[in-house]
């Protein structure tokens, strides 16, 4: 959460908004806030609706509570990235950010895959991330 | 994990309109409105 706090202005900055929900009230996630002096909204889901419409609840733990997932969505909802539980975990944020820049700029495939399913966006998206990341290598001789 | 259903790359994410911490009440459509919503959801206290 301080992770994503360190670069909350950077994601405006890209066009893109942080905002994380948890099951906590309101009291508690304010806390929360103030404590890591958070720079964007937490989002409060005690009655769990949300959580559900996501089918993210971990029913096994107490009262029931969210598996922990990042979600990049666009102005359509369309959503352009996801990861849950270890991989939302081991989702680093400045690759993230990275991410939402290249979405941004609209460097990634601009028609659907009409045929093979949904697998390439995420395959490019990942090389793309990846380019950015480490940039592109060039042979040695 | 099992086969859980989940949100995948593509496919649109269920509105919602909630309250944030500070009693604000908050829609997707609000936060995605600029370009990207960056969701993240984290397990609390409970």
């Amino acid at each position: 959460m301080a992770d994503y706090s360190a670069v909350a202005d950077q994601f405006r900055s890209a066009g893109a908004e942080v905002a994380a929900l948890s099951v906590d009230n309101e009291e508690r996630s304010e806390a929360l806030r103030q404590q890591l002096a958070l720079k964007f909204p937490l989002l409060c889901d005690p009655g769990r609706a949300v959580v559900k419409a996501y089918d993210l609840l971990n029913a096994g733990e107490k009262g029931g509570i969210a598996y922990p997932a990042v979600f990049v969505i666009d102005r359509e909802r369309k959503v352009r990235f996801s990861a849950v539980e270890e991989m939302a975990t081991r989702t680093d944020v400045k690759e993230l950010l990275r991410l939402v820049h290249a979405i941004s700029q609209g460097v990634e495939p601009a028609a659907k895959p009409r045929q093979r399913g949904l697998w390439p966006i995420e395959m490019f998206l990942r090389a793309t991330m990846n380019a950015l990341v480490r940039g592109v290598r060039v042979p040695r001789k | 994990m099992d086969a859980r259903k989940m949100l995948a790359v593509g496919e649109t994410a269920p509105e919602f309109s909630i309250r944030d911490s500070t009693g604000a009440e908050r829609t997707l459509s609000q936060l995605s409105g600029g370009g990207l919503c960056v969701l993240v959801f984290y397990r609390g206290h409970w």
